[in-house]
C-alpha cells in the first residue's frame, strides 16, 4: 500500500498574472522522501516552489498540503499550513542584524510558549544537526556560503516542518561542500523523517539524493518525466536523456 | 513515522521514588505541541543528585523539540554530578539522539558582552572617536585627490552619471528649497515687523532681510536640506553596495570606487548647492518683500532700491562660496560614510543617520571658520 501523499497539486497552472509559463501539471510528493523539481533555466521551477509555499497566487488548479487546499485557506487555518513547511531561499535570507542563533530562534520565539532557555535550546539543536556547534553568536555575514545555507536549513527546520522546500541549494557551491550539504539533507530526510521538495540543476546532487523527480519543459508548457532520476537517465525520450546527458557532460 | 497530532498527549511519571537511580517513564508522543507542558515539570523531577534512568519504551513520537528537551535534562544532571541515560527508544528515535550528541552540552551562549567600567568606556569611545577621525581625514584626501584628477582629466570622469545626480540632487530639490527659503524670509520679516514699526524703522526691512539670506541662512538652510535629502541618499546608496560586495568588485575591476561613485556626486554637490542657494535666497526676499508691501505698507520700490544699495557682489560672492563648501563638504561625508559601512544591513541604517548628523556638524564648523576668515580679512 503506497502511503498517503503529503503535497498533491492537480492541474496547476504555473506563471504570473498575464504571463503563463506551464499548463495543468500535477504531481504527488509522500513523506520522507526527497523530491526533485528539475529543468532548462526559466523553464518555471523557482515560480512552481511559489506557487507551493503560497507566495505566488495560482493561476489555476489546486495544491494541497497535508490535506489542506493552499489557496482555500485563511487565517488561523492558514498559519498552521505555513507552520507545517520550511523554506531555504536560494541566498538563504537570514536575516543580516541577528546571530546565527537568533535567526534560528526567531520563528520559536513568534510560534511558542517556551521558555527563553527553552527556546535556546532548541535552536541550539538545529544548529547542531547542521552542524554550525560553536557558530551560534556569528553573523550571517562572518560565515561562508555553505555555511549560511546549513544555516538556512536549520532556520526552515525550527519549528518542526513536514516539508521542506529547498531553492538551489547546491548553487554557488563548491562540489564537496554541495556533496556534504547533500548527506546532511539525506540524513535529516531518513533520520528525522522530514519531505524535502528540492529545485536543482546538479546532477550529481540529483543522483545523490532524489528519490523522485519531475523535469519541467518550456516547449511542452508541462512535465516532460516523472520517476526516479536513474530512469530518467536511461529514457526512450530524446528531450529526457539529454536533459541528463548535456548536464553530466557540463559538470565537472 | 505518524503524523503530529494536535490531540496527543505526553505522560511523566516517576517509577519507585525511593529507588536509586530514579527512574522516569515517558510515555505518548514528546513533540513540539506537548513539550510545552511537561519541560518544567520533567526538570523538576530529577533528583539533586546521582543517575536518572529514562524509560522511553512507550514513547510513540519524539521530534527536535523532544531532543531538545532530553538534552536539557542530561545537561542539568550532568552539571549535579549525575548522568542520564534513555532506554528503549524505537530505532528511528535512537538515531535521531545520536545525531544529537546528548553526551556534549549545547551551550548557551553568554547573554550580553561583560560590562565595562567608566573609565574603560571613556576610554573606548575616545578611541572610537579617534579612529573615525583619521579615518575620515584619510578620505578626505583620497576623495580631493581624486576631484583633482577628475578636474585634471575630464574624459575619465564618468559626466552622465554626474548630470543624472545633478537632476535628482539639484533640480528635484528645488521645490523643498524655495518653499523653505521662503517661509524663512517671511517668518523672518514679520518677527520683525512689528519692533521695526515701533522705532519707525519701516523702511529698512530689506537691511534685515537681504544680508541675512545671502551671507548666512541660504547657504546654510540649503546645505541642510541637501544633507538630508542627498548625503543620506549617496551613504545609502554606497552603503548598500558595499554590502552586496559591489564595491569590492569595482576595486577588482580596477575601478577606483572614489572615481566611479564618489566622484560624480561631489561634482554634483558643488554645482548644485550653490545654484539652490541662489533660489532659496529670492525666494527668501520675495517673503521678506511681502512683508515690507503688505505688513509694513511700503510701497514695492522702497524694499527694492534700499536691496540694492545693501547687497554688495561680495555679499553674494561669499554667500556662493559658502553654499559650495558646504555642499563638496555634504556630498564628500554621506560618500565617506557610505564606504565606511560595514558588510551588514544594519550598517546601512546607521550610516545614513551618521551622513546627515556628521553632514550637518560639518557645515556648522566650516560656517563659524569661514567667519572668522571673513571677521580676520574684514570682507
Ligand atoms: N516576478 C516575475 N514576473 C513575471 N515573470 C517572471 C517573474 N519572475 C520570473 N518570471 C518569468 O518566469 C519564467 C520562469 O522563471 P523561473 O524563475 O520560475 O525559472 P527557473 O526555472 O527557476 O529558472 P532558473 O533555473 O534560471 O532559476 C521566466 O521566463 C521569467 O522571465
Ligand atoms: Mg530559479
Amino acid at each position: 500500500m503506497t502511503p498517503r501523499p503529503i503535497i498533491e497539486v492537480r492541474d496547476l497552472d504555473v506563471g504570473y498574472p498575464g504571463y503563463r509559463i506551464l499548463d495543468g501539471i500535477g504531481f504527488d510528493v509522500y513523506p520522507g522522501e526527497v523530491f526533485g523539481i528539475l529543468g532548462g533555466s526559466g523553464c518555471g521551477k523557482s515560480t512552481t516552489m511559489k506557487h507551493m509555499i503560497g507566495l505566488l497566487p495560482l493561476l489555476g488548479g489546486s495544491i494541497k498540503i497535508a490535506g489542506t487546499d493552499i489557496s482555500l485557506a485563511r487565517g488561523e487555518e492558514r498559519v498552521d499550513l505555513l507552520r507545517q513547511i520550511g523554506v531555504m531561499y536560494q541566498q538563504g535570507a537570514l536575516f543580516g542584524s541577528m546571530t546565527l542563533l537568533e535567526n534560528v530562534r526567531l520563528p520559536l520565539d513568534e510560534h511558542t510558549h517556551l521558555t527563553r532557555h527553552q527556546r535556546d535550546m532548541v535552536a541550539l539543536l538545529r544548529l547542531r544537526l547542521v552542524g554550525l556547534q560553536g557558530f551560534e553568536r556569528f553573523m550571517p555575514s562572518d560565515i561562508s556560503g555553505g555555511m549560511r545555507k546549513r544555516a538556512a536549513i536549520a532556520r526552515a527546520m525550527a519549528l518542526e516542518p513536514r516539508v521542506v522546500f529547498l531553492d538551489e541549494p547546491a548553487a554557488g557551491l563548491d562540489p564537496i561542500t554541495s556533496a556534504e550539504l547533500d548527506q546532511l539533507i539525506l540524513r535529516l530526510a531518513k533520520t528525522l523523517g522530514i519531505t524535502f521538495v528540492m529545485v536543482t540543476h546538479e546532477l550529481a546532487s540529483i543522483f545523490d539524493t532524489n528519490d523522485r523527480v519531475i523535469l519541467l519543459d518550456k516547449k511542452a508548457r508541462g512535465i516532460l518525466a516523472e520517476g526516479r532520476p536513474a530512469e530518467l537517465r536511461d529514457s526512450p525520450n530524446p528531450a529526457v536523456a539529454r536533459f541528463f546527458r548535456r548536464n553530466a557532460e557540463a559538470s565537472p | 513515522m505518524p503524523a503530529p497530532d494536535a490531540s496527543a498527549s505526553i505522560d511523566l511519571s516517576v517509577v519507585g521514588d525511593s529507588a536509586s537511580p530514579r527512574t522516569l517513564r515517558l510515555r505518548g508522543r514528546l513533540d513540539k505541541c506537548t513539550v510545552e507542558t511537561i519541560w518544567t515539570r520533567a526538570c523538576q523531577a530529577l533528583p539533586r543528585s546521582g543517575d536518572v534512568r529514562i524509560d522511553a519504551a512507550e514513547l510513540e513520537y519524539l521530534d527536535g523539540f523532544g531532543v531538545a528537551l532530553l538534552h536539557d535534562l542530561t545537561q542539568i544532571q550532568r552539571r549535579r554530578g549525575g548522568s542520564v541515560s534513555i532506554h528503549g527508544l524505537a530505532p528511528d528515535q535512537q538515531a535521531f539522539l545520536d545525531l544529537a550528541e546528548l553526551d556534549q552540552d549545547l551551550q548557551t551562549p553568554s547573554p550580553r558582552p561583560p560590562e565595562r567600567s567608566f573609565p574603560q568606556l571613556v576610554g573606548l569611545r575616545t578611541t572610537e572617536l579617534w579612529h573615525d577621525a583619521r579615518s575620515l581625514l584619510t578620505y578626505l584626501g583620497s576623495i580631493v585627490a581624486g576631484t583633482a584628477t577628475a578636474a585634471l582629466r575630464p574624459h575619465r570622469t564618468p559626466w552622465s552619471e554626474v548630470f543624472e545626480r545633478c537632476t535628482t540632487a539639484g533640480a528635484f530639490a528645488l521645490p523643498v528649497v524655495s518653499v523653505i527659503g521662503f517661509l524663512l524670509g517671511w517668518v523672518m520679516g514679520f518677527s520683525a515687523a512689528f519692533i521695526m514699526h515701533d522705532y519707525g524703522a519701516d523702511t529698512l526691512l530689506a537691511a534685515l532681510i537681504g544680508p541675512a539670506m545671502v551671507r548666512e541662512l541660504g547657504p546654510l538652510m540649503t546645505s541642510v536640506v541637501f544633507a538630508a535629502r542627498s548625503g543620506s541618499a549617496f551613504a545609502a546608496e554606497i552603503g548598500t553596495m558595499k554590502v552586496n560586495e559591489e564595491v569590492d568588485a569595482l576595486t577588482t575591476m580596477g575601478l577606483d570606487p572614489i572615481r566611479f561613485l564618489v566622484v560624480p556626486k561631489i561634482i554634483a554637490g558643488v554645482l548644485m548647492t550653490p545654484l539652490l542657494a541662489v533660489f532659496a535666497n529670492v525666494a527668501g526676499i520675495v517673503g521678506g518683500a511681502l512683508v515690507s508691501r503688505f505688513v509694513l505698507d511700503q510701497p514695492l520700490v522702497v524694499y527694492t532700491n534700499l536691496l540694492r544699495d545693501v547687497l554688495t557682489p561680495t555679499d553674494i560672492a561669499l554667500g556662493m562660496v559658502k553654499a559650495l563648501v558646504f555642499g563638496a563638504l555634504v556630498a564628500g561625508i554621506g560618500c565617506i560614510r557610505g564606504l565606511q559601512t560595514a558588510a551588514n544591513p544594519t550598517a546601512v541604517g546607521k550610516s545614513t543617520t551618521s551622513a546627515v548628523v556628521t553632514g550637518i556638524v560639518f557645515i556648522a564648523i566650516a560656517d563659524a571658520i569661514l567667519a572668522m576668515v571673513v571677521q580676520v580679512l574684514g570682507i
